[in-house]
Parts: C-alpha cells; structure tokens; sequence
C-alpha cells in the first residue's frame, strides 16, 4: 500500500516518526508530507530511512519575511508549477487565496497514494479538498485535546473540526473514549476506529529494584495547565505535611516552568521536588527506570505516551482517569486512577504506594507486561493496515 | 529648597486598566505638587479609559516613551530620526550617554547599542528620584542612576520566583540590589520574599499599600438575600495562572455538587482563560450556566459586578498584594481569599472574610457554604469590610506615605 502522512512537524513528535518507520518496515511505500521541517538531530541513528519511506517538506505559507521561507516558496512554485500546468492553472482558479493553492499544489506532482493518514486533526482542517482532489480516501487521527478542546475553540475553527471529522472516509482515534466523544460531537459511529497508541516494550530493559528507602516518584510531560502539575504538588505538599518521606522529579520542558519552580519554592517542596525540564529521550529512559512511580495528574489527555513508556519501564502509574488513561491503566492493577482535579484522592493513592514497596512492585510488574500484551507496536501496525484497507473499500 | 522633587517614574506601558492604582498614585502625587515624569517602553491607546486623566491634559506631556523596537522599518525611520534628533538637542548629555551605556555595556542587560536606543528618552533628564515600578522589569534600567545622579527606587509587587527572568539572570535580584538606594513593598510578604532572595538589610525600605477608589466601589443598599436563594460569587482578576482560577472553579463545582444554589461570575480576561473554561466545563458548570466568564469590562462597570455579588472568591496560588480583594471589601462583599502571598495582609480573617489554605479548594468550598448559608454574617462582614477599606486604603493616605517616602528616600546620605 502507499501511504500518504501529512503532519505538522517531523521527524518529531518522535511516535509519528517511530510509526512511519514501523509502516515501512513492513513493506508499505510510506510519503510523510510535513509543513514544518523538524529538527533531526535526535533521529541520525535512524538514518538512512528505509526505501519504502520519503519525507516531503509542504511549501511554507506564512512568515516569509524570513528570506529563507521566502527562497523556500518560490523554489518550490518554480519545482511544482512546471511538473503539471495545467492542473497546477485549474487548482489556481478553484483556490480562494494563494495561500490555499500553495497548500494543495505540491499534492499534485507526488505519486498518487493509496490513503492519506492525516496525524492531526488540526492538519486535516487545512486540507478539506485534498481526498477529492487526488481522488484518494482520507483517514483522520484524533489524539485528545483536538476532541476535548473543539467546543472551547472559536466557531471557525470549531466548524471546521467539525467538517473534517464528517468528511474523512475514516476516523482513528487512540482511545474508545475519544470514539465516543467523536459519536457526541457529530453522532458519528460509521468507520470510527479505535487504535490505541504503542511503545516498544521489548526495546526497554525494565527496573528490577524496587526496593528503595525512599521511593522517588517521577512525572514526564510537558509543563503546560493540561498536565496539572499544580494538583500534583498539592498532592505531594499534603503528604509532606502528614510525614510521609519521598523524592519527585518532573521532567518536560514547557510554559509553566517558572510558575513551577515558583510553587515547589512556595509549597516547601524544594528539598523533595526537582524541576529537571527537558531531556534527551534515553535519559528519560534512565530516570524512569531509577524511580519507583509514575504520576500523570492531567486533566486532558489522550493516552499519554509517556505513561505507557513507564510502565514498559516496570513502573507503576498513578494516573487520573483524564481522556482514555483508563483504558491503558487498569485500576488497582497496573496503579490506580483517580478522579480529574481529586487532590486527596492523588495523594492518598501516591502514599499508599510510598509506604508499600511489595505493592509497586507487583504494580509495576503488571504494568510491564500490559504493554507487552496490549501495547505492541505490532498490534498498532495491523490495526492501522486493517483502517488503510477499510478506507480504501468504502472509497470504492 | 522650595524646588519640587523630580520623580521619575519607569512602567512599560502607560496609562493602562489592569495598573490603576500606578495611575492614581501618579496623578495624586503630581495634584500633591511633585513633578512627575513618567518613562514607558511603549505607547498606550487606553487614555480615554480615565476620567481623572481626561481632566488633566496636561499628564500626558509628561510622559517618556522610549523608541520603537520593532518592526524593523519602524527602527530605521521613526527611530532613527528620533535617535538624530535627540543627538542634536541634547549634544552634550547624548555624548555624556553614549560614555555611559559604554562603560556599563556589560553591567546592565542590553548592552551597548541597544542600551543607548531602547533608553534614549531619558537623554537630558534631571531627577531626583528614578521610580521602578515593577522590580522584576528593572534590570534593563538600573545602571541609568549613575547617569542620572540619582537615587534608585525599587517597587516590589509581586514575586521574583515565579517571573522567568531568574532563567536567564538567576543572579537578577543581586544586581538590583547592589544598585537599589530604597525599596518599597506592597505587602509584608514581598519584604519577607525579598530577604529571602538576599535584600540586605543596609537598604532601607518601606511599605506602601496601594490604595483603591473608595467613591467608585461603593456599596449599594440592596434586598437582603435569604438562605436558600442562589449564592452569587465573584472573582475579578486577570486569567493569569497565578490567580488559581482552576481551584476557584473546583470549589464552586464542589458546592455545586453538594446542592448549594449557586452562581460563579468571573470577570476579567488572560491566557489561563482556556484552562479555567476547560475547568468549568468539566465540572459541568458552563453549560449548566453556573459559570459565567464575562471577560474584560470596564474599570467602571466593575463595581455593577460586585455589587451583584453575596462574596468575592480570590484563592490564588501567588500573590504580591490584591486590590480587588480590598475592592469588594469596599463594595461589602464578605471575601474568602487564599494564604498566598500577601493575600492574608489583605483580609481581616474571620472578621472581613475568611483565609483558606492555598490549593485547597474543599476548604474554600466549606467557608463558601457556611457563608451561604448565613447571610446575616455576609453583612455584618461586609460593613466590617468596607469600615476596614476605607481606614486603611485610602488613596490620600496613600500619596502621603509615597510623598514622606520620597523626601525620606532623597534626604538619605545628605548630610555626609
């Protein structure tokens, strides 16, 4: 199959890249269409890409007073234009602005795909005529905030979320949770699939001690209000005031940074809390592997990447029951999931953990082989190839 | 002798809604016969918003705004011409400047070039007092004393830690120190903050409570509310983070939830409004119309709002020092407030309202509830309240204290 992705950035966010890779792998012709050119300096090692995957930066449609964008434009209406006038002339008439048709005119010399994959919803509202335009069925990922945010954002952009979830041939969202805030939005249950995000387990050697004196907890996401790190350390303040012993680290980097270091100074945590901001993935790796649990206190999410990575680390998560987390955290089981915005109920669980090493234990090993069981990446490729081929039938 | 102080004061921009209380204190100190002068980075368009500057044209000839920054072509032409013109007006104190913004390019933040452009409105000019308003912005002014000759002021209003600036110059607080002739705090709390990042005590300071407008937050006679009818509370302040919205609404779904009948009217506008909306509608508020975001209105229409209103919520995660607090006092309204920051100093607790742990909204809610359910204490807080407004934050009692503290400030090391 030849698979079109169109996404904002690339190669990062690092699970877009690690997808592509895996499509490819399997013997799929795979074209990432990016608007952004990312920064690849964390990917050398998985260079050269295989055959079967290119990556295409999409012309650039603002900030042109930056001569670099600029040359970046005109070269590529000068690559493009030539290849096929005369449909690159028709996309011009039927285009209301120059920035429309700069949009869709690279799309006209790539070879025709069997499927495009949007990886945002955000991206697909940019494209409403593409699937008609190359004639190929269009699938769309909803990945959470898209979803939970749509009825805050302005009525133009609302609308035209919208639109994109009832014109996309197919909807993927990673969560059953999401599938159904899809059926509330626009009552659509047709083509609607569930994909659940994963994490190569058997790539991460997990922790085997769990026996620390003083358990250390570890949070990982970006510093920004959907995480609610603020719930967090209260949580965390509360327990050092009933004397309970434990470190924290928050790793990210993100708005919220100096709000943060602020409350940990604020809250007495100083000596308990660290404010590593943002690493390098492997030394993610490391530290999740050195700590004892792992707490997600968003209030938005999907299913949250960095929990599922923790817990192919051996950790346990205490999550809240944000989004689809539920779905990836079985509570009392892998951990525990809390109500959204429930600071006693965090904190009471977190302690529990602090006091019970037998129990992060067999919370961790638990965890550990639930993505092994239902996170594989292997299961992701197949559910993806089973949309692509859905998709393609319903555009017949 | 007779010579009226020159006080210059730095804000970034001026006149504007959400710093009032800079506004009153500038125009009742220059009625209080000092010479004001007022340096901004950039022009504002809110002139129109103040009735007290409307009747005082002439406070607009004192204000300094500093060169354009950007865009680009704005440097190159308006800047530009600004930059010759004030060379040749002022040859010999731009010459004096330009020695200036060298020998200390690598004392102060901007540096050389930039340092002579982004300043220049302050080529020529005499004072005795250069004002800061907002210390966390100073680092880019305070080496201007040296050129100036003359004593530095310091304003603290809200905390160094949670400002991004100390990612930068984690060493920024020494640096206005080390430059700081006076300082001055507007809550008890940034004093006791200040020590803690290292203020020493050989620099003299003082505490001066911004003051509120006690004739535009006026309490009106009103039907008094019965127990049992819906509780309307209300919170004024920026969406910022610092303001705990988030923990604002978990309260009052939190009364919700335990069947209070209860109304939540926020005003005011930032960039935590996404987050406190995503807050109310996941508490089910908004669309249950329990929540209202009303958005920025103006100053006058302000105390319409409170005096709406049975109690004011204001449970921030951080605080300086809160007017609307003491507004809402003024307007009668019992106010349950957080122990952040200054936020305690603002309140009289247990008599003009209660103080709550900060981050805890369960017990935000319980004080909410008990003050629902007894609306004979809301009034008898509320006229404690506005006893307590209008003894202690008076805006004349408040250009008296800065007058004392600019002649105090100026006559320091006279007689050496």
């Amino acid at each position: 199959m030849h698979i079109l992705l169109i996404t904002g950035p690339f190669p990062r966010p690092t699970f877009i890249f690690r997808m592509a890779l895996a499509l490819a792998e399997r013997g799929h012709r795979v074209t990432v269409a990016a608007r952004n050119r990312g920064d690849w300096s964390r990917f050398r090692d998985a260079l050269p890409l295989p055959p079967g995957l290119s990556v295409r930066y999409l012309l650039p449609e603002s900030g042109l007073s930056d001569p670099r964008r600029l040359l970046r434009l005109l070269s590529g209406l000068l690559r493009y234009v030539p290849r096929s006038p005369v449909r690159a002339w028709r996309l011009f008439r039927g285009c209301a602005s120059w920035r429309e048709f700069v949009r869709y005119l690279p799309f006209l010399s790539f070879p025709s795909p069997d499927v495009i994959q949007f990886e945002f919803l955000v991206t697909a509202t940019l494209y409403p005529k593409l699937g008609d335009l190359i004639g190929v069925p269009t699938v769309v990922s909803c990945r959470g905030a898209d979803l939970h945010m749509l009825e805050q954002r302005p009525p133009e952009k609302k609308a035209a979320r919208i639109d994109a979830l009832r014109w996309a041939t197919a909807v993927h969202c990673v969560a059953d949770e999401l599938a159904g805030e899809v059926n509330r939005l626009v009552g659509r249950t047709d083509r609607v699939f569930v994909n659940r995000p994963a994490v190569a387990a058997e790539a991460i050697t997990p922790k085997d001690n769990y026996g620390a004196a003083i358990p250390k907890i570890i949070s990982v996401g970006r510093l920004e209000w959907k995480k609610g790190y603020d719930y967090l350390l209260a949580a965390l303040a509360r327990l050092k005031r009933s004397g309970v012993a434990f470190q924290a680290e928050i790793v990210g980097g993100g708005a919220l940074f100096a709000e943060l270091r602020f409350s940990i100074d604020d809250l007495d945590l100083a000596s308990e809390v660290q404010l590593v901001g943002r690493i390098a993935p492997s030394e993610v790796l490391d530290r999740l592997r050195r700590a004892d649990l792992f707490v997600l206190s968003s209030y938005e999410e999907g299913i949250a990447n960095a929990a599922l990575e923790a817990m192919a680390a051996g950790l346990l998560v205490v999550t809240t029951a944000a989004g689809g987390m539920a779905e990836a955290i079985r509570d009392g089981v892998d951990g525990y999931v809390v109500p959204v915005r429930d600071i006693p109920a965090l904190a009471d669980r977190i302690e529990r953990l602090l006091i019970d090493p037998a129990l992060r234990e067999r919370m961790g090993r638990s965890a550990r082989q639930r993505c092994l069981d239902a996170f594989t990446l292997d299961r992701q490729v197949e559910q993806f190839e089973l949309i692509y081929r859905q998709a393609v039938e319903a555009n017949q | 002798m007779n010579e009226p102080l020159k006080i210059g004061v730095v804000v970034m921009r001026f006149p504007v809604p959400s710093e009032t209380f800079i506004v009153t204190k500038i125009v009742g100190l220059i009625d209080a016969g000092f010479d004001v002068q007022i340096f901004a980075n950039a022009s504002s368009d809110d002139w129109n918003k103040f009735d007290i500057l409307r009747d005082r044209p002439n406070v607009r000839r004192r204000v300094h705004i500093a060169p354009p920054f950007r865009p680009l072509s704005k440097v190159l032409t308006v800047g530009t011409l600004r930059l010759l013109r004030t060379a040749l007006t002022h040859p010999t104190d731009f010459l004096r400047f330009v020695r200036h913004n060298w020998q200390h390019r690598r004392e102060n933040t901007p540096g050389f070039l930039k340092g002579i452009y982004t300043r220049l409105h302050f080529v020529g000019q005499k004072l005795d007092v250069l004002h800061i308003e907002f210390d966390t912005q100073a680092l880019t002014f305070v080496d201007l004393k040296a050129y100036l000759k003359c004593k530095l002021l310091l304003s603290s209003r809200g905390s160094f830690q949670k400002t991004s600036v100390l990612d930068q110059f984690p060493d920024a607080p020494q640096v206005l120190y080390r430059h700081a002739d006076g300082y001055h705090f507007i809550s008890n709390y940034l004093h006791e903050n200040a020590r803690r990042l290292g203020l020493p005590g050989s620099i003299p300071t003082w505490l001066v409570e911004p003051a509120i407008d006690l004739e535009l937050f006026n309490p009106i006679e009103r039907p008094p509310r019965q127990a049992g009818d819906v509780f309307r509370i209300v919170s004024v302040g920026r969406l910022a983070w610092k303001n705990g919205f988030e923990f604002a609404i978990d309260a009052v779904g939190m009364l919700h939830r335990a069947g209070v009948p209860v109304h939540y009217t926020i005003v005011g506008d930032g960039d935590y409004r996404e987050a406190a909306v995503f807050a109310a509608r996941q508490w089910g508020l908004l669309d249950a119309g329990i929540v209202e975001f009303v958005g920025v209105v103006p100053r006058e229409s302000v105390p319409g709002y409170l005096q709406a209103a049975d109690a004011m919520l204001h449970i921030s995660v951080e605080e300086g020092f809160c007017n609307a607090v003491i507004e809402a006092q003024a307007v009668e309204l019992p106010v349950v407030v957080s122990d952040a920051g200054g936020l305690p100093e603002n309140v009289a607790n247990e008599v003009t309202g209660y103080v709550v742990p900060r981050r805890d909204p369960a017990a935000a809610a319980e004080k909410l509830r008990y003050l629902a359910e007894n609306p004979a204490l809301c009034r008898e807080m509320g006229r404690a309240g506005r006893e307590r407004a209008v003894t202690l934050f008076d805006i004349n009692r408040q250009v008296e204290k800065f007058g004392a503290l600019y002649r105090e400030l100026t006559a320091l090391g006279e007689n050496e």
